[in-house]
């Protein structure tokens, strides 16, 4: 628990320090809602409509551009392979990268909401733990097979391509579970209504913690 | 120097050789029955024949991606190149087979449902399952030809099979609002 603790910590420092990761992904999901307000004019109606959908490709986008950062850095300065060199199981390696790209997503995440309730009206208060609940589930899934799949795309050519195309179709689970979550929630629908979704959600995070937890030695190992 | 799995699985072998013309025979026998032996169906017409070779496509491009699953175990485990070479044909078998199934799927279902794509569970499921592999793919060739692509693909192997029924069972639930609009309107008519 404590190496995990101490890489996600450093991954945390190295971030706060630097803020790159963060600012990047916050100013990404911005232009990412301007430009989809251009792009598609929204009416009142066709918001409510875009609104769940809207919100987690934007997650998803700028999520991208952290889990990118996330092991380029180890890369550069082959700092991976002293932490590999220490005597520490590659499991709790991937607990600690996870942990960190987690937050930093979360971070943005919670950075960006508010513009939600500013250019789309999405009712962020009348539900809000359960939107913050949702939000964790869905980033938890992303981010799980996002921090194994970035350790794979740092190591080959066309990294930052790599990644999304790595990672798009294989989330696509987490995609549909996590808008109808979040849609059936703004619209007020009772839990029963999306429990299938909800459910999903938890299975799909649990299955891409543990397996890539197990396999995630022989992304790293040299 | 050539490997011992690479002296037996060359284009020269008698096994090789044999399953090769076998399959050849069997391919224009079934052919031959397509065209001829079947009837011919009396809603959809001639064009419900494709689904001779739509069926068993998607049939063979699951197989192979069962066999890239099961291979990418083996090989993580074993560190054996064969099973890396294994996986990695198979994949390549998958996707062609998979691009058959999506591209004589929009040709049957012009006429009979009218229009060429619908987002159907499981259309979709093999439009995303053909994702999946196709980065496979482009991994391998990004990657190059070393230890590292081997171990990658492994973990994409596992990792993309273990998602699909996800992707099946989340497609499925997500068209299930709709599919009613499409009992109402009839089949032909969506």
């Amino acid at each position: 628990m404590k190496q995990i603790f101490t890489i996600l910590w450093k991954d945390l420092l190295v971030e706060l320090k630097s803020k790159e990761s963060l600012l990047s992904m916050f100013t990404f999901g911005l232009l990412i809602l301007v430009i989809f307000n251009f792009a598609i004019e929204p009416t009142p109606a066709i918001k409510r409509a875009i609104t769940p959908g809207l919100l987690w490709v934007t997650f998803l986008f700028s999520g991208v551009l952290g889990l990118n950062r996330s092991f380029a850095l180890e890369k550069e300065n082959m700092a991976i392979q002293g932490m590999l060199l220490a005597p520490v199981d590659r499991g709790l390696i991937y607990f600690g990268k996870f942990g960190a790209n987690l937050i930093i997503l979360l971070i943005a995440e919670i950075l960006t909401l508010p513009f939600f309730l500013l250019f789309l009206n999405m009712p962020l208060f009348q539900h809000f733990w359960w939107i913050i609940g949702i939000i964790l589930l869905g980033t938890i899934g992303f981010v799980a097979v996002g921090t194994l799949f970035s350790a794979m795309a740092t190591n080959v050519k066309m990294s930052e391509v790599m990644l999304p195309l790595l990672l798009f179709p294989v989330s696509t689970p987490i995609l549909l579970a996590a808008v109808a979550c979040i849609r059936d929630v703004i619209a007020g629908e009772p839990f029963a209504t999306y429990q299938n979704w909800f459910f999903l959600l938890v299975g799909f995070d649990m299955i891409f913690i543990v397996v890539p937890s197990l396999i995630f030695e022989y992304v790293v190992e040299e | 120097m050539k490997s011992q799995y690479e002296q037996v699985f060359t284009k020269d072998h008698l096994g090789v050789k044999i399953l090769g013309y076998a399959l050849l025979f069997l391919m224009f026998f079934s052919f031959l029955l397509i065209a001829w032996y079947a009837p011919v169906e009396r809603t959809m017409g001639l064009v419900q024949k494709i689904f001779y070779y739509h069926v068993p496509s998607a049939w063979v491009a699951f197989l192979a991606f069962g066999v890239v699953f099961v291979c990418s175990i083996l090989y993580l485990t074993s560190k054996d190149k064969k099973w890396d070479v294994f996986a990695a044909s198979s994949v390549e078998i998958g996707v062609v087979f998979v691009l058959i199934v999506l591209i004589t799927g929009p040709i049957w279902a012009r006429p009979v449902w009218e229009v060429w794509w619908t987002w159907e569970p499981r259309l979709t499921t093999t439009l995303i399952l053909f994702l999946i592999y196709v980065a496979y793919l482009l991994l391998r060739y990004f990657g190059g030809k070393n230890e590292q692509t081997a171990k990658f693909s492994a973990v994409l192997g596992i990792i993309g099979f273990i998602d699909v029924p996800l992707v099946y069972l989340s497609i499925n639930w997500w068209r299930r609002k709709h599919r009613r609009i499409l009992r109402v309107s009839g089949w032909s008519r969506r």
